[in-house]
């Protein structure tokens, strides 16, 4: 386990801030101070300092996971975004997506969303925007990036493409070695 | 969800009845006092005036019950065995009778005089229970007519209505239960052929066996048949057990050694009935009550555990699988047995503490730890499988907990890396004694060296806990052991081994209910502050067989010798 570097923190930073803007600096600040990110392997977690100094004891070979997974590196250096931080991203996202009661679960089963199953769409948003996906009762459900603009829903019809389902929360049950680094 | 005040006092009503004829029944049975002498429901005048008065019909209806009684005893005269138990149920009989005839009219004496002869023949008593349900109703019914002056609403009564119906029914059962007990028992014949190898038994022949043999042994003393003796009659109910419910006979052995014979057979019925199923709600993101409307939008019937834990929710039916909703995918609940709250509630977790989860995997209790702690301090959860450490990382992020540290190590090793910790709760692996109802390969897979085995591992594992305690943490010094057998050497002799090995003290769970430890088991005498510790039963609790012990850390260090 190790502080990132520069570089590190820039991929994760510019990844992060698809989703969250400006407010990236909630993360790091008031009321979440005493937090910071921490590599494992090659996962980045979202951790309290102290928790993260108690785990120093742990041996790097031994250690699963600590406070909450981020994402992780893939081998050619880009930075991949977890399920696992979902609850972060709804809290500070610029853009959302409510969908139908009727097309959650086809979305928890990893499906994208089509017009028909979206209830709500935060208004002008952009094509390629990376949107928190959420339902009725505002629980998060997964994040996606949108294949249309806010503008051209309207005009789309209802069996069209709407969100592209990068991670969602079904996978929770579909597949949980996801969760833990290679090696354990 | 017991909110409100209506819903209050239905509780109360349920939990101390509200009937006065039971407590005049209780107080009459104590004093032995019978017939004119018996005290009668204590009721304001004014509202006695208002009782249903003894109509023509109802005298008439009594009337006929003691025709049927002495028609029934007149054919049934032959078998005039009396069981002890059936003893008692006559004679409870007997009083509402008399508080009926009481209530009714005081004048019919008659009855009294068939009581008094039924008590002499088992079988009237039997005409009895038939119209036991209708006697009692009418008494029921009696009751609250008295108490429907007081304010009362429409709705408490209904329920209270029911919750009497419910009570009868479990009575009446109960009786047909040693109804069906004295039926079984015919007569010598098929005692003598009790101890007979050479016939061929079927399923049911074996069940009636094991009935019979439970009653001589129950009342050993006077139903003894003189030529066997009680460990014949033993080893007939082990192979009897075994055979019927596919246990091995290890584990009947032990099962005998810890219950009576009676009991012993409750408890093996009730380990193959499914529990209900349980839910816990996380509290780091949602209240009781939320989750509770939640999941009835969603067709799912549940209601609040009870009152020891104000996260649980009892799911009776669903139809949608509830291991798959959206709000458990959003880490909303968790699916956990009711008796895996317990070791939790004793560990009793307080923010901004040190605490360690020996042996976490799945999640369910390291969760729950991190829920009552708010998220603060920190939590270790080990688990020695790696398999294991996926699902246990998967519950901890979809139940949004913060606080955790997940390692991978054999827990006798983690002395030498985790020190000075407040908590420490080791739910450790074992044999899953408790738990057939979940996993009946039990049943045949455990033979003895494994328990040895388990034994051995589970003392190194307590020490190593021990060890990991800080004994002057401000706030803590805790550790609970528990585990999901029911055996006493997977139990109290594992931490009467730490008694002796390190400065500990058993203190008590906190937990209002569960049965003290075993202090004496098969000659072996165990440390008396074992009473401390707390057992659950699936036939007593309708939970999991379950061990919970908590200990309190005296001192640093190892306790040389014996016996200090």
């Amino acid at each position: 386990m190790r502080n990132l570097t520069e570089e590190e923190l820039r991929a994760v930073f510019e990844k992060l801030a698809k989703f969250i803007g400006k407010d990236i600096k909630a993360l790091v600040e008031e009321p979440n101070e005493g937090y910071c990110f921490r590599l494992q392997k090659d996962r980045v977690y979202y951790v309290r300092e102290v928790v993260s100094a108690a785990a120093t004891h742990i041996a790097r070979h031994n250690l699963a996971s600590l406070g909450l997974c981020v994402g992780k590196f893939t081998h050619g250096g880009r930075f991949q975004v977890h399920i696992t931080f979902i609850t972060y991203l709804a809290r500070f996202a610029k853009y959302k997506v409510w969908l139908k009661s009727q097309s959650e679960m086809s979305f928890l089963y990893g499906n994208n969303v089509l017009k028909g199953g979206v209830a709500r769409l935060t208004e002008n948003t952009p094509k390629n925007q990376q949107v928190v996906v959420l339902n009725q009762n505002e629980i998060p459900l997964g994040f996606g990036v949108t294949a249309r603009s806010s503008l051209e829903l309207q005009q789309a019809s209802s069996t069209d493409l709407i969100v592209l389902n990068q991670a969602d929360i079904g996978s929770y049950l579909r597949d949980e070695d996801h969760f833990v680094g290679c090696g354990l | 969800m017991g909110g409100t005040g209506r819903a209050r006092r239905t509780k109360r009503i349920q939990k101390f009845g509200t009937g006065v004829q039971d407590s005049v029944r209780i107080v009459n049975k104590k004093l032995k006092l019978s017939g004119e002498n018996a005290l009668q429901p204590d009721v304001p005048f004014g509202k006695r005036q208002k009782k249903k008065k003894p109509t023509f019909e109802r005298q008439q209806e009594n009337r006929e019950k003691q025709k049927q009684a002495k028609k029934k005893k007149d054919v049934d005269q032959e078998s005039a065995f009396v069981d002890s138990s059936n003893n008692k149920e006559a004679s409870r009989d007997k009083e509402l009778v008399f508080l009926e005839s009481l209530v009714d009219s005081k004048d019919d004496t008659n009855l009294e005089d068939s009581v008094e002869e039924q008590e002499d023949s088992s079988s009237p008593v039997s005409s009895l229970w038939e119209n036991d349900g209708d006697t009692k109703k009418d008494l029921f019914e009696d009751s609250s007519v008295e108490e429907s002056d007081t304010e009362e609403l429409d709705i408490e009564r209904e329920t209270r209505h029911l919750d009497d119906e419910r009570r009868l029914e479990e009575e009446d059962s109960k009786a047909e239960f040693v109804l069906n007990a004295t039926e079984n028992f015919v007569a010598a014949e098929q005692l003598a052929k009790l101890f007979d190898d050479d016939i061929q038994r079927s399923m049911a022949d074996r069940k009636s066996r094991i009935s019979i043999v439970l009653q001589i042994l129950s009342d050993f003393k006077n139903r003894k048949d003189g030529s066997h003796s009680r460990s014949e009659y033993l080893s007939l109910l082990k192979s009897d057990i075994s055979y019927v419910y596919g246990y091995n006979t290890f584990l009947v052995e032990e099962f005998l050694g810890m219950f009576s014979p009676v009991e012993c057979m409750e408890f093996i019925e009730a380990s193959d009935k499914p529990r209900p199923l349980v839910i816990r709600t996380n509290t780091l993101k949602i209240k009781r009550r939320q989750l509770a409307q939640e999941l009835i939008s969603r067709g799912v019937n549940v209601d609040p555990l009870e009152n020891w834990s104000k996260e649980g929710l009892v799911v009776y039916e669903s139809r949608v699988p509830i291991g798959a909703t959206p709000e458990y995918l959003a880490g909303h609940y968790m699916i956990q047995a009711s008796s895996s709250f317990i070791p939790v509630l004793a560990l009793d977790p307080q923010e901004n503490e040190k605490i360690l989860d020996m042996a976490a995997s799945p999640g369910g209790k390291t969760t729950f730890i991190s829920a009552l702690m708010h998220n603060t301090g920190i939590v270790y959860a080990n688990d020695s499988n790696a398999d294991r450490i996926k699902s246990l990382v998967a519950n901890i992020h979809r139940l949004g907990v913060e606080n955790t540290i997940v390692s991978c190590y054999d827990g006798r090793k983690l002395v030498s890396i985790v020190r000075d910790l407040d908590r420490i709760l080791l739910d450790a692996p074992c044999s899953g004694t408790g738990i057939i109802s979940h996993d009946p390969s039990v049943k045949t897979s455990r033979s003895r060296p494994d328990i040895q085995r388990n034994s051995l591992l589970q003392k190194q594992l307590l020490l190593a806990a021990v060890d990991c305690c800080n004994a002057h943490s401000a706030t803590g010094g805790v550790i609970v052991y528990s585990t999901c057998s029911v055996l006493v050497e997977e139990n109290e002799a594992v931490i009467d081994y730490c008694l002796k090995h390190r400065f500990v003290k058993v203190v008590s769970c906190g937990v209002p209910f569960g049965i003290p430890g075993f202090i004496k088991y098969r000659g072996k005498q165990f440390h008396p502050s074992l009473q401390e510790s707390r057992r659950f039963f699936p036939h007593i609790h309708n939970m999991d067989g379950f061990f919970v012990c908590k200990l309190k850390k005296l001192e640093n260090g190892v306790r040389n010798g014996e016996n200090q």
